[in-house]
Order: C-alpha cells, then sequence, then structure tokens
C-alpha cells in the first residue's frame, strides 16, 4: 500500500538524467525545508556514464539559473562552449567529390520570428539573394563568422544572440552532483541496485543495494539509461521501437584534440551527411567531439570506421574509437504506478538535434511542476504525462525524419530507404504533401509543448530546397515591401553583430578566467 | 591604448618621470577609476558610480567626470577641477601588479606610450643600479592602490551578493539639444538597502561597507552638479 502523502523520492541512476532531474526536483519542491519532499540519488560506483550527448538546447539556460548554478563556474568546469545552432553539410543532394554543401538551423531567428510574419513565402519568390538560412538570420552568419552569442560585459544567462551549451557530459554530471549535494539539500547514496521490491498493488515498494541495505521510498525515478531497471524491467513496460524509421543504430566516438591551443572553436554544432549516417563534430574548448552514427543494416562497424577516420584525417591517426549501441524509440508508457522513467530508460532517438537532454529538462520539470504529493492524485498525473510525452516524442520523430526524407541523395541503399514513403510517418508525409503547396504556419504547430516550432521546420525544408509551389496564391503574399524591409533589417543587425562580438574563442578564455557578470 | 613594461634598473636606468598636475590624461575621459577607501572623499565632488569593465566584465566603482563619452567637466588647463583627485590619476603612468597572486610580491609596471616616462626630464628613477627614493616613495603609492583595488573588489561582490546593484540609464537633455541615454552605469538601490533584513545588514557592518554605501549615496547629490558644470 502507498502511503497517502508521497514524502520520498528516490532516484535511481546518475549520470545527466539523474543529476539533472534531482536538481530541478529539489529546487521546485524546496527540497530541505521544513515539510517538504526528501530527495535521494542512488548512483552505481561500477556503471560508467554513457556521456555521449553533448548537445544541449537554449533551455538549458533557463534550468541551471533555475537551479542556481553560477554560469561561468559552469562553464569553466564542464569544458563547456556556446552552441548557437547546427551546420548540416551535404545532406541535401549526393555530394560530387570535393564538393561541400550546407545549411544552417540557427537557435533563434533573431528578432525576426516567423510567428510575426513569415519571410518564408517572400522567399520563396525571390524577394532575398541568399539562401533561406542566411537571409532569415543574422545568427546563420554569426556561426560562419565563429562569433559569440554575446560579449564578456553581457549579463549572465542573458544573450544577444539565443544559446545553448556543448559540454563535456561526464564533467557536467559530476558538476550537478556536487551542486545538487552541497547547495540544493539532495542525499546521495552509493551502491548497485540488485533488487526491486512491489507493494501488491504493483507500486514499486523499495530497491534493495549492495552497499546500504534496502532503501524504501515513496515515488522513484528511473534514470537507469537503457537498461531501465525499474520501469522496465521490474514494472515490465515494454519498449517501442522505431528502427523502421530512423535507421541510425549505433555510432562510433572519438575525442580530437586540437592542432594549437588557441585553434577556433566552432559555435555550432556540424552535423555531415555520409553514406549510411551521419557525423557529429562538436567544439569544446579543450577538444572536439566527433563521431559517426550510422545504421548497422546498411554498413559493417569496419567501413564505419574507415568513413570516420577519413571525415577526420589525418588527426584521427593513433586515437581509439569507441563504439556504442544505441537503442532507438521509447517505453510505451513513461509513467506507471509510483515510477517514470526520465532520459535513455525513457526514450532514445538519436543524436541528431540534440533532443535527448531537452528532453529529460522537459520531463522533469513537468514531474516537478506536478508532483502528486497527495496519492490520489497519482493516475490522474500519470495519464497526463505518458499523454503529454507520446506526443512530444512523437513529433520529435518526425522532425528528426524531416532531415532525411526530403533529401535528393540517392547514392547508397541507406538514403534510398529513408526516403521511401513506407519509413515515414503519416503524421509528418500529411504535413509534406500540405507544405507542397503551402509554406508552414504559425497553425501547424498549435500544440503548447510542441518540441520543434515553425522556424525550426522553414530551415531544415527550405535548407534542404524544399519545393513549396505557391505560384497558385500569390495574391495572398503581396506585401512584398515589408519583406524587404525585414531582409534589409536582418543585413543591418548582423552588421552591427559582426562589429560588436568577439571571436567565440576570446570569449570563452575570458569567461574562463573571469567568470560573467551578475547583472 | 595602454601599453604597460614591468620597471626595470638595467633598462630603465637613464629613465625619468615628470609630474603632470592638470592629468592630461584623463582630458577626454567621462568615467575615471575611484577605490572605495577614497568613497567618502569623492562623494562631494563627483557622482560615485559601477561599470562593468568592457575586457573583462568585471565591475569597477568610478567616478563619472562627463555626461558624454569623450567630455571630462573637471579637466581644465588652469587646473584640476575638483577638491580631490583619484589616486589612479596621481599615480599615472605607474600602476603595481601581481604577477603571482600566492607569493604577493608586486611589480611595478609603467604605461610606455605616456609621454611623463621619457630619457629627458623629471625626477631619477635609478641611481647606481637601485630605486631612488623618489621612485620608492611612487612605487609605495602604486602599491597602496593595488591594495585598495582588492578591497573595492570585495565590496562590490558584498553589493552583488545582497543584490543592490542595479542597471540605471541617466537621460540626459542638455539645453538645445536632444535628450540621449547614457547606458552601462549601476547604482545602488536605495529602496533594496532598505529592504534588507537585520542578518544582511549586520554582513554590511561587519564588513566595514556601510560608510562606503552611503558615500555612493550622498554622491548622487552631484549628478546635478555635473549636468549644471556642462551647461556653463
Amino acid at each position: 500500500m502507498l502511503k497517502s502523502t508521497l514524502d520520498e523520492i528516490v532516484i535511481v541512476g546518475g549520470g545527466t538524467a539523474g543529476w539533472l532531474t534531482a536538481a530541478i526536483l529539489a529546487k521546485k519542491l524546496n527540497a530541505g525545508k521544513p515539510g517538504s519532499v526528501q530527495i535521494t540519488v542512488i548512483e552505481s560506483p561500477d556503471i560508467a556514464i554513457l556521456g555521449v550527448g553533448e548537445g544541449t538546447w537554449p533551455t538549458m539556460r533557463t534550468t541551471l539559473q533555475t537551479v542556481g548554478v553560477d554560469e561561468g563556474e559552469f562553464m569553466r568546469e564542464c569544458d563547456a562552449t556556446f552552441k548557437q545552432g547546427a551546420e548540416f553539410v551535404n545532406w541535401q543532394h549526393t555530394p560530387v567529390p570535393g564538393e561541400k554543401h550546407s545549411y544552417f538551423h540557427p537557435l533563434s531567428a533573431v528578432f525576426h520570428s516567423s510567428y510575426d510574419f513569415n519571410l518564408a513565402p517572400y522567399w520563396l519568390q525571390g524577394a532575398s539573394d541568399l539562401p533561406y538560412d542566411l537571409a532569415v538570420a543574422s545568427q546563420s552568419r554569426i556561426c560562419q563568422l565563429g562569433l559569440a552569442p554575446k560579449k564578456i560585459t553581457t549579463a549572465a544567462y542573458s544573450a544577444l544572440q539565443n544559446y545553448a551549451y556543448h559540454f563535456n557530459a561526464l564533467k557536467f554530471a559530476a558538476f550537478m552532483k556536487k551542486h545538487c549535494t552541497e547547495k540544493l539539500s539532495v542525499r546521495f547514496i552509493s551502491g548497485n541496485v540488485q533488487q526491486v521490491s512491489l507493494h501488491p498493488c504493483g507500486a514499486i515498494a523499495s530497491v534493495s543495494t549492495d552497499s546500504a541495505g534496502e532503501i524504501k521510498a515513496d515515488f522513484f525515478v528511473d534514470c537507469t539509461g537503457s537498461k531501465a531497471l525499474l520501469l522496465g524491467e521490474a514494472l515490465g513496460v515494454p519498449w517501442h521501437g522505431i528502427n523502421d524509421i530512423i535507421f541510425n543504430d549505433t555510432a562510433l566516438a572519438m575525442q580530437v584534440p586540437y592542432p594549437a591551443p588557441d585553434w577556433p572553436i566552432a559555435t555550432h554544432t556540424i552535423a555531415t551527411a555520409h553514406e549510411a549516417g551521419w557525423t557529429w563534430d562538436i567544439g569544446l574548448h579543450n577538444r572536439r567531439g566527433v563521431g559517426y552514427v550510422y545504421s548497422s543494416s546498411h554498413s559493417t562497424d569496419e567501413r564505419a570506421e574507415q568513413i570516420l577516420r577519413q571525415h577526420i584525417g589525418v588527426q584521427s591517426e593513433g586515437l581509439e574509437a569507441r563504439k556504442i549501441k544505441l537503442n532507438l524509440g521509447y517505453r510505451q508508457q513513461f509513467w506507471r504506478k509510483n515510477c517514470v522513467a526520465i532520459g535513455m530508460s525513457a526514450a532514445f532517438i538519436e543524436p541528431l538535434e540534440a533532443s535527448a537532454i531537452f528532453l529529460i529538462e522537459a520531463a522533469a520539470n513537468m514531474l516537478a511542476d506536478q508532483f502528486p504529493r497527495s496519492s490520489a492524485s497519482l493516475e490522474f498525473v500519470e495519464k497526463k504525462f505518458n499523454d503529454t510525452f507520446k506526443l512530444r516524442w512523437d513529433k520529435s520523430i518526425d522532425f528528426i525524419k524531416l532531415h532525411y526524407c526530403i533529401s535528393q541523395r540517392r547514392d547508397t541503399e541507406y538514403w534510398v530507404d529513408n526516403c521511401t514513403d513506407s519509413s515515414i510517418p503519416q503524421s509528418l508525409q500529411q504535413r509534406l504533401a500540405h507544405w507542397r503547396l503551402h509554406p508552414p504556419g504559425k497553425y501547424d504547430f498549435d500544440y503548447a509543448f510542441e518540441p520543434f516550432v515553425l522556424d525550426s521546420y522553414l530551415f531544415v525544408l527550405y535548407g534542404m530546397k524544399f519545393n513549396t509551389d505557391i505560384s497558385h496564391n500569390l495574391s495572398s503574399y503581396s506585401d512584398i515591401q515589408s519583406a524587404h524591409q525585414l531582409f534589409a533589417e536582418i543585413d543591418r543587425t548582423t552588421a552591427i553583430l559582426q562589429q560588436q562580438l568577439p571571436t567565440h574563442r576570446e570569449l570563452l578564455d575570458k569567461v574562463y578566467q573571469y567568470g560573467m557578470p551578475k547583472l | 591604448m595602454t601599453q604597460r613594461i614591468a620597471l626595470d634598473s638595467q633598462q630603465h636606468q637613464h629613465y625619468k618621470l615628470q609630474e603632470d598636475k592638470l592629468f592630461s590624461h584623463t582630458k577626454l575621459a567621462h568615467i575615471l577609476p575611484l577605490e572605495v577607501n577614497e568613497f567618502a572623499a569623492a562623494a562631494a565632488y563627483f557622482p560615485i558610480v559601477f561599470v562593468k569593465d568592457s575586457n573583462t566584465g568585471q565591475f569597477r566603482a568610478c567616478v563619472m567626470t562627463g555626461i558624454k563619452p569623450g567630455q571630462n567637466l573637471y579637466w581644465h588647463q588652469a587646473g584640476w577641477q575638483a577638491g580631490y583627485t583619484p589616486q589612479a590619476l596621481r599615480n599615472y603612468p605607474l600602476l603595481a601588479v601581481q604577477p603571482d597572486t600566492t607569493s604577493g610580491d608586486y611589480v611595478i609596471v609603467v604605461d610606455t606610450q605616456s609621454s611623463l616616462f621619457n630619457p629627458q626630464s623629471g625626477h631619477s628613477l635609478f641611481a647606481a643600479g637601485q630605486a631612488t627614493e623618489y621612485l620608492q616613495q611612487r612605487a609605495g603609492a602604486a602599491i597602496a592602490q593595488a591594495k585598495s583595488v582588492l578591497l573595492t573588489q570585495q565590496f562590490i561582490q558584498l553589493l552583488l551578493e545582497l543584490e543592490l546593484l542595479v542597471a540605471r540609464t541617466l537621460t540626459l537633455t542638455p539645453q538645445g539639444a536632444e535628450a540621449y541615454d547614457l547606458t552601462g552605469l549601476y547604482l545602488i538601490d536605495e529602496q533594496r538597502l532598505a529592504e534588507l533584513t537585520d542578518q544582511q545588514w549586520l554582513s554590511l557592518r561587519q564588513n566595514n561597507s556601510l560608510l562606503a554605501v552611503h558615500a555612493v549615496l550622498m554622491s548622487m547629490n552631484q549628478v546635478s552638479a555635473l549636468i549644471q558644470r556642462s551647461v556653463l
């Protein structure tokens, strides 16, 4: 039997998911104050953190600020850098040898949100000579120039250009652990969970550890990674695979040093398409993280390693590649009874567009905001949570699939299969059919917790040269003058930013030395 | 652009230091650095404000000497127009720095762009390979300033912790000209000061910061004096 009030939460598993969840819960539920919930993290001293998730979303800024982290200290401790978006290289068509084509998906459209005035139909009519990504966002050009998103005088967590982070995930987990235990009254137990005991009603009663015995709690968070010890193993919630939609089930990762200490640091993730997957390239302060994520049905591991080494070039010599198996999909339920899974125990798509950490933040925030202090509310919150996260994961899968299925590449079976209708979710097919004749608009993204919104879709669609034929409806888009004014304003903003912003490395070096001003 | 190098008894054995009672190097400066031990003396003549160092993002304390960039209303060819001169001006072109904070030793550096530092005229710096009495006295003043810089940083840290600093934009309307905004200034918020808990208030007292806080608040009276000066 569950108690009538839920007063103790145990999070099983540390890592990015465990410690981030602990911090958000502790802060929002005022852990440590009289009458509040007690939060405990049980972390295995033996299981290594996967720690490949090195890219975040701008939401991480709000999260870290809310839980009381000093931004400068966090960046210094985690080798963090500023991420202003992603550049997609060679996705649009099969590259001829030696050629490179690319488009940007920046994190902000600056002041030019397509919600107020959608520039896409005017760009489609040829109102700008530039490619879509450069025409509508200063930030694409700032990324090209390798400039920082802010100045050293800009207050912590404030931005001149929207930004997220790249960081060392292992160091981030250690940093959050310290913050949680020292500042947020989170209890920490080092131990391996060996057994999970259930109440007769099917809820979890306790977990047994090798070092600290049996630990009872009223509510459990499963942050045990793809093993899903609680929700998967103990409660038997099945996994819903998505490898019929997204094929990349294996990754090879490498840590590549910079050729010189003052080498420029990219301020965006570089995602380069290859014959059976794509490579990520993430610039941290002290090294790059480079990896190839590919479909094992379309490539051997040997061939994949060859592709990765070719892509990195001479610098890959002598470096070891770490192989990681990825299980793509999500649990059929994320929350059952008094247990919720957050992180890879709940779902994983693939690293493209860095949705993993974002959805950890989103889940922890919803859990904290809706936490059923009274066990009578459990069932209602469980349903709400499951419904919204099913929707969020499905929508994320659609957006990831979009990057592949509108490509003109047909150089390998991998690309042919990716563009076959049977691999494209119905929901995405319907929207693509509509967008062949109408540019996407805000009504296509009307869910309050839409993970990817209008601007993101526009950047990918028109970065990929998706053809929207609006010739039958030009009369609806006749405000050419406003469009020209906006395009000119974006040019002016870019010029001003270009003058004011330091290079990415220049700013990082200063942040590491001086920290960031509080206001 | 200032270029600083360490004074060296060999390299600079023939160099001399002139004194400039007009402080001409500040002719175009609308803000000048001030340290916390000077607040009480300076408050009667200038507004004391906080600005971010454009190179480090760190806050520092300053006196306002003009109401727009490029203007110093206290500089005059007849002499400095205030009853107090910030120590940084008096010490120029010398500065004491601590290259290694663990040892605590100071090194005296000089702005080589300054014409006050030259081989022709002024007070000798070295004699027979040793610092002259004049240099020792100037170096002592520079070291005293460096020590007060640390106190100022601690004071500003306390203000930030107590959330007493706020950004303020001064909107200025000179006679016969269009209004403009002077931005990037941070002041002590009187309202927040009044709302401090007893414990926070005590922390100000224990850090000997009460006088400095009040000097900053009193100095706000000099804003109107500064504007007055600008229309004369």
